[in-house]
């Protein structure tokens, strides 16, 4: 079915049924490897022969079996996560690869897994890659990187060698490129944010070649597309934006969502300059160690940087900060980057309702349309 | 609202009139004299001196003569004094939203309220190093507006979790917590060390270090007695919140002879109390834990309920990891060792397995009846399902270990009543 989409219907084909792509090559005997979180270098696990899958939430999924294990103040996501999991849904997998972000989600299921109620859950791997851009974890992070090297190695279909290594990273720069590329048509006003993200989060679930195709596609379709003479706004916010929900609110009150400090969408992409390192092992660990877009990053220099940048340009209309219930880190910040934005005579509004619950999205879109007129 | 002087006054002559342990004298005598000395050199002649969090190695500022005072333990400083509601609201007001945990931003607040003339014991100066997780951003926002040095320490995932961690942690460390995440906890704290030299203007003496060290695990060890005697005594024989008070009292001080001197002290007085049946509630019929924090912001509040139902709180979080979490045997590289103890500690008493299997081998080994689960600490729900499931109930008990905004008394004193009535006498009943 998905053969006969092109463009952004496939994209949003993927975006939608995200497990689509890893079931269908399971389906035609490959091995699936999940990963949760933006910090597990796939080119790792495609370089091994495997078929890398992101595993996310499905938004607005109930969760009732998360209700039973976990605290209000797990992330919806993780919770959602869980419940994924617990369910039975990520059987097919291989292996199941979480990251440091998610360390908590893996001590739940290892829990449940232990007292035998998740019987169906994959073989799980803890990839530990600290965020601090310190000399301090670097020997550590090296590690956890050989150490997936090394949990792969049993399920590997090829021979994880440099070159396929080196094939891999130039597979997904490939991708990022065609991602930069649908960046640059977002700040010309031609992208509604949704689509936007929806395309760009699309290559966390495709085939890397696949989705550069249909990226390709989009892009070409967009060439003849006006620009909207809309507010553009700047999104940041304090989960990663796994939904559309915030974008379509803030749309649908009269605004343009240009880009977002979120690693599902325009952090996604990644610099334009390729990672350095001597070999493909450095160089892939000083991508998602030193790129990846995530609350661990420390210091707030590092973490914000692209913000600023962002927020600063002359076509950056104004900012908007969601901090849903379950925030809490962004919440720290929030009055010193307001008060940055307001020195630097940007606009900005608070957002604390939670996007994922239908009934919440009205007041989502009134407050941005008061602000808006404001 | 903050206490009138009329309200801590009559606060100070109840919680005098409730005080069983001599200890608990000595103990605020001695916290007033260190507080004393800690506001004329430090708050008012401007020393140099460190904030952090619970579970950073206070030991290093010790072996540094650098003073250190604990974010929560001040926050709970502010709790006592019924000031945590104010300062609570002062940080929403600057738009840190009620979201943000206030267990340990209560310091945060005081220093930036700096116009309110009724600050706890006159407030605090501005700190020269502030440590704390990574994570925890109030401290990040501590560091900037107190022009402080931040390290900030990251706590590598524990990829195999042992169940049974308490059993392997003093001797068998390095197998337990592993020698990569050891490894990234001391290159973490040798840049810690290398702050804290600054700070302090001179080197790190680490044949004092190890001094400390070994004095913290002579500490520990009377507390892991004071634990035994309160499991294996026929009744309680001293009133929670005074053993809570007290050890973490002590905690904050770990490394000096004062310490040392204080939890020997505390052994002896428990022991003996307990030799001689001297017990908290002779009419002792319920023995309740703490699952998770503690009541912090009133610690006095269960009192009551002694003579209500005969229910006696008997084991908290505080006395168990003193032991369990903190004792390191083999002290031969210091810092190693600290590095060991902080690759877990306090995260083995909620992470999911860990928790649930130590919180029921602590709810056994101290005949426990119910439990009272406090805080919103991750995990904690997981333990509480460990608990019922072997037959012990649980209440969730809805407030801020020290934010008294989410007090109400009448609620809480009929969540308990109903608790102990409608859950803990059967669930007692039926084992018996």
């Amino acid at each position: 079915m998905t053969a006969t989409l092109t463009g952004l219907a496939s994209l949003q084909y993927h975006y939608a049924n995200r497990l689509a792509a890893a079931r269908e090559a399971h389906a035609a005997g490959r091995r699936v490897v999940g990963t949760i979180g933006n910090t597990v270098p796939r080119e790792l696990i495609m370089a091994a022969g495997l078929f890398p899958v992101l595993v996310a939430a499905e938004p607005g999924a109930s969760t009732p079996t998360a209700e039973i294990y976990m605290e209000p103040v797990i992330a919806p996501e993780t919770r959602a996560l869980f419940e994924l999991a617990v369910g039975g849904q990520l059987e097919f997998l291989d292996l199941l690869i979480l990251s440091r972000p998610f360390s908590q989600l893996y001590y739940y299921l290892k829990e449940v897994h232990r007292l035998g109620r998740a019987p169906h859950l994959p073989a799980l791997h803890m990839f530990d890659l600290m965020q601090s851009q310190r000399d301090a974890v670097k020997v550590y992070n090296t590690r956890q990187l050989q150490a997936l090297r090394d949990r792969l190695a049993p399920f590997s279909e090829a021979d994880l060698d440099e070159s396929r290594l080196d094939a891999a990273l130039a597979l997904t720069e490939n991708a990022r490129a065609r991602q930069r590329e649908l960046l640059d048509l977002r700040w010309r006003g031609v992208v509604p944010g949704v689509d936007a993200l929806q395309a760009i989060a699309a290559g966390y679930f495709m085939a890397p070649d696949a989705y550069a195709d249909a990226l390709a596609g989009y892009i070409a379709d967009l060439s003849s597309a006006p620009p909207v003479n809309h507010p553009r706004l700047l999104v940041l916010s304090s989960e990663p934006l796994s939904h559309p929900h915030l974008h379509a609110a803030v749309e649908e009150a009269g605004a343009l969502v240009v880009a977002e400090d979120d690693w599902w969408g325009a952090r996604a992409a990644g610099a334009a300059t390729p990672p350095q390192g001597n070999s493909p092992m450095e160089r892939l660990l000083n991508r998602y160690w030193l790129e990846s877009a995530t609350n661990g990053v420390w210091p707030a220099d590092a973490r914000e940087r692209w913000f600023r940048e962002a927020a600063s340009r002359d076509d950056t209309d104004g900012v908007v900060f969601y901090l849903p219930p379950s925030d809490h880190q962004l919440g720290w910040d929030y009055p010193r980057l307001k008060k940055w934005l307001d020195s630097i005579n940007k606009r900005s509004v608070l957002i604390r309702d939670e996007a994922r619950v239908p009934a919440s999205r009205a007041a989502i879109a009134n407050r941005v349309r008061e602000w808006l007129n404001q | 609202m903050t206490m009138t002087q009329a309200e801590r006054d009559a606060s100070r002559r109840r919680h005098e009139e409730q005080t069983q342990l001599e200890v608990t004298r000595t103990l605020r005598t001695y916290q007033r004299e260190w507080f004393a000395r800690l506001r004329s050199e430090v708050f008012e002649q401007g020393k140099p001196y460190v904030i952090g969090g619970a579970l950073v190695p206070h030991e290093v500022f010790e072996a540094l003569d650098l003073p250190f005072i604990t974010d929560v333990w001040y926050s709970g400083l502010v709790a006592a004094r019924r000031q945590s509601a104010y300062y609570s609201n002062y940080l929403s007001q600057q738009g840190y939203h009620e979201g943000l945990s206030r267990y340990g931003a209560l310091g945060l607040a005081v220093l930036m309220d700096e116009d309110n003339p009724d600050k706890p014991w006159g407030g605090i100066s501005k700190p020269a190093l502030v440590v704390n997780s990574i994570g925890d951003r109030g401290s990040d926002v501590l560091a900037e507006i107190s022009g402080a040095i931040r390290v900030p320490i990251e706590m590598p995932v524990l990829a195999r979790p042992y169940p049974n961690w308490w059993e392997m942690s003093r001797w068998n460390w390095e197998d337990l917590d592993g020698t990569d995440r050891i490894d990234v906890m001391l290159e973490q704290y040798k840049d810690l060390v290398a702050a804290a030299e600054r700070v302090a203007g001179k080197r790190l003496d680490y044949d004092r270090l190890r001094e400390i060290l070994d004095r913290v695990n002579e500490q520990e060890g009377y507390f892991d007695e004071v634990r035994t005697i309160i499991a294996t005594a026929e009744k309680l024989p001293a009133r929670l919140g005074e053993v809570m008070s007290q050890t973490m009292g002590i905690q904050w001080h770990r490394g000096t002879e004062w310490a040392l001197s204080q939890a020997r002290a505390f052994r002896d007085e428990v022991k003996y109390r307990a030799d001689n049946a001297m017990w908290v509630c002779p009419n002792e019929r319920y023995r309740l834990m703490y699952v998770g924090a503690g009541l912090w912001q009133n610690l006095d509040f269960f009192t009551e309920f002694e003579e209500r139902y005969g229910a006696v709180f008997v084991r908290s979080n505080y006395l168990s990891i003193a032991s369990d979490g903190y004792l390191r045997y083999g002290t031969k590289d210091p810092l190693r060792a600290l590095a060991s103890r902080y690759c877990t500690v306090s995260e083995q008493m909620h992470i999911p397995g860990l928790g649930g299997a130590w919180a029921l081998w602590e709810a056994q080994r101290h005949r426990v009846d119910g439990g009272l689960s406090l805080g919103a600490w991750w995990g904690q729900r997981i333990i509480n399902v460990h608990l019922e499931e072997h037959g012990i109930p649980v209440l969730d008990f809805p407030v801020d270990p020290v934010d008294a905004n989410s007090w109400d008394d009448t609620k809480m004193r009929n969540l308990v009543s109903e608790f102990i009535e409608k859950r803990v006498a059967p669930a007692q009943a039926a084992r018996k």
